[in-house]
C-alpha cells in the first residue's frame, strides 16, 4: 500500500472518484451525466499525467506507477474512437477500466521518480511503451466485450470483441517490433530471450491464433472465440506484472519495476 | 492429396501452439536458459520446420496469398531466416560453406588512447578473434546528472584500416557504431579510474533481412486489420450517402 497525500495523489483520487461516479451513474441509466463525469475524470487524469511529466522532466513511462497513469488517460479517447468509428458503445465499462487501472497508481506503487538510466535514453522509449499500453487497454476492452458476450450470448458483442482485437493486434505488433528495434540499438540483440519478451511473444501468438481461428470459423464457435480473448488478456496481465511477480527472473526489463 | 493438405494444416497449427507453450515455459527459467534452449539442436530443427511449413502453406492454400496476408506471413519467414543467419549456428555454417569468417559476438577492452584489434569472450579472458581493422579509443568519459547519478557512458572511437583512418564516431548506450559487418556497443566502463572502456561487438549478419521482415509484418497486419476495415467503412458510408 502506498497512499499518496501529495497534490499528485489528490488528482489521481479525484480522477478515480469521477470515473467510478460516471460508472455508477451510467448504470442507473443517467447516460448523459455519466459521460460528462467520465470526461471530467479524464481531465483530472490527464492533468496528473502532465504534472508528472513536468515534475520528472522525461516522458513518465519508466515504472509501473507511471504506466498505469498513462492507461488511466488512454481509456477516454479510446471510448470516443470506438463509439464514433467502430460503433461499439460500451462506454460505462470503459469508465470501470479507467477506475481499475488508476487503482494501482493510486494505492499500490510508490510515486518515487528516478533519473533516466542510459538504456532508456532513446526516442523509442516513448513510442514502445505508449503503443504497448494502448494495446493493453484495447485488449482489456476486448476482454470485457468477450465476457459480456459469454453472459448475454449476442452475436453483435462477439463482433465488437473481434473489432477490438483487430485494433489491438496492430498495436501489439507495433509494440513488439519497436521493442525489438530498440533492443538492437541499446543491447545489441533484436531478440534477447528475456522473460518479458517471451511473455509478450506468447501474447502475440495467442492473439494471432485467435485471429486465424476467427478467420476460419467466423461465429461458428462463438464461445471459444470469447474464451480465447479472455485467456489472451490474462496473459497480458501476467506479462505486464511479470517483473513484479517474479523478481528472480526480472531480466533486462527489470528497471520497469 | 487431401490427406496431405490436412496433415500440412494440422502440423502448421501445432508449431505456433508449441512455440507459445515453450515461450511461457522459458519465461520461468530466465534469459540464459531460454537463449541456450532456443538455440539448441532440437530447436534449430523446429525453426527450420516452422519456416518450411509456413512456406508450404503459402504455396498450397490460395487464401493466404492475398496481398496483406501474404505480406505478414512472408515477413515472419524473413524474420526467422534472418535470425537463423545471425545465430551462432548460422555463422558456423557460413564459415564452412562460404568461408565467411565472422564471429557472432564478442567484447573488446580498450584503454584510453590505445588501439585494439583483439576480440575476447564474454568474461574478457580469452581472445576469440582478431579484426581486420583497428579500433582506437580516442577519448572516454562519463556524463552525470546534477545529483551525481550516471547519465551516460561515452567513447570516441576511431576506425583505421592498416593505419589509414576510415572514420570516427562517439558512441554511447543506444548509439552504436556500424563498421565492417559489426555493430560496436558501449557495454562497460572503468568506473573507478576512467581508464578503459568495454565494447560489445555484434555481427550484423541477417539483420537487414529481419528488419525487412518487420516492415512486411507491420504492413501486413495494419493492412489487413486497419486499412481494409477502414476502406470498407468509408466505401459503405459513401454508398449510404448517395
Amino acid at each position: 500500500m502506498a497512499v499518496k497525500y501529495s497534490t499528485q495523489g489528490l488528482l489521481i483520487y479525484t480522477a478515480m472518484f469521477f470515473y467510478l461516479g460516471a460508472f455508477v451513474v451510467s448504470l442507473a441509466r443517467y447516460r448523459k451525466l455519466g459521460s460528462w463525469l467520465y470526461f471530467v475524470g479524464f481531465c483530472f487524469a490527464a492533468t496528473t499525467f502532465l504534472w508528472r511529466w513536468i515534475m520528472v522532466g522525461y516522458i513518465p513511462l519508466q515504472n509501473l506507477f507511471e504506466i498505469f497513469l498513462l492507461m488511466g488517460i488512454l481509456v477516454w479517447p479510446l471510448t470516443l474512437f470506438c463509439s464514433c468509428f467502430l460503433k461499439i458503445d460500451a462506454g460505462r465499462f470503459d469508465m470501470l477500466i479507467g477506475f481499475v487501472v488508476l487503482l494501482p497508481a493510486g494505492f499500490v506503487f510508490t510515486a518515487e521518480s528516478k533519473a533516466l538510466p542510459p538504456a532508456l535514453q532513446s526516442w523509442l522509449f516513448g513510442p514502445h511503451v505508449a503503443v504497448y499500453m494502448l494495446a493493453y487497454i484495447v485488449m482489456a476492452k476486448a476482454a470485457i466485450e468477450a465476457a459480456r458476450h459469454l453472459y448475454r450470448r449476442s452475436s453483435s458483442l462477439e463482433m465488437s470483441t473481434y473489432k477490438m482485437v483487430r485494433l489491438g493486434f496492430g498495436l501489439l505488433t507495433a509494440g513488439l517490433v519497436l521493442g525489438s528495434y530498440w533492443a538492437k540499438q541499446a543491447w545489441g540483440d533484436w531478440w534477447g530471450w528475456d522473460p518479458k519478451e517471451m511473455w509478450s511473444l506468447a501474447v502475440w501468438l495467442i492473439f494471432a491464433g485467435y485471429l486465424h481461428f476467427r478467420a476460419v470459423f467466423a461465429q461458428k464457435y462463438a464461445k471459444v472465440n470469447s474464451f480465447w480473448v479472455i485467456a489472451g488478456f490474462s496473459c497480458i496481465i501476467i506479462c505486464l506484472m511479470w517483473v513484479n511477480l517474479s523478481k528472480i527472473f526480472a531480466g533486462l526489463h527489470s528497471y520497469a519495476y | 492429396m487431401n490427406i496431405l493438405r490436412k496433415t500440412l494444416k494440422l502440423s502448421t497449427i501445432m508449431t505456433p501452439i508449441l512455440l507459445t507453450v515453450l515461450s511461457i515455459i522459458s519465461a520461468f527459467y530466465g534469459t540464459d536458459w531460454s537463449r541456450s534452449f532456443f538455440n539448441s539442436f532440437a530447436m534449430c530443427i523446429f525453426w527450420v520446420v516452422f519456416v518450411l511449413l509456413l512456406a508450404a502453406n503459402l504455396i498450397v492454400f490460395k487464401p493466404l496469398r492475398r496481398g496483406w496476408v501474404l505480406s505478414a506471413h512472408l515477413g515472419i519467414i524473413c524474420v526467422l531466416l534472418g535470425g537463423m543467419i545471425g545465430s551462432a549456428a548460422g555463422h558456423k555454417i557460413a564459415a564452412r560453406l562460404f568461408g565467411i569468417e565472422k564471429i557472432p559476438s564478442g567484447f573488446i577492452l580498450i584503454n584510453r588512447g590505445q588501439t585494439e584489434t583483439e576480440v575476447s569472450s564474454t568474461n574478457l579472458e580469452k581472445t576469440i578473434s582478431r579484426l581486420n581493422f583497428e579500433v582506437t579509443a580516442e577519448d572516454i568519459w562519463i556524463e552525470q546528472y546534477y545529483d551525481g547519478q550516471i547519465k551516460d557512458f561515452k567513447s570516441t572511437l576511431a576506425i583505421t584500416k592498416q593505419g589509414r583512418p576510415v572514420f570516427k564516431k562517439t558512441i554511447e548506450v543506444n548509439r552504436p557504431l556500424h563498421y565492417g559487418g559489426y555493430h560496436f556497443y558501449q557495454s562497460g566502463f572503468d568506473m573507478e579510474n576512467h581508464q578503459y572502456t568495454i565494447l560489445h561487438l555484434v555481427s550484423d549478419s541477417g539483420l537487414s533481412l529481419v528488419y525487412f521482415g518487420y516492415w512486411l509484418i507491420i504492413a501486413g497486419v495494419f493492412g489487413e486489420y486497419w486499412i481494409r476495415p477502414m476502406t470498407k467503412y468509408f466505401k459503405k458510408r459513401r454508398r449510404d450517402g448517395s
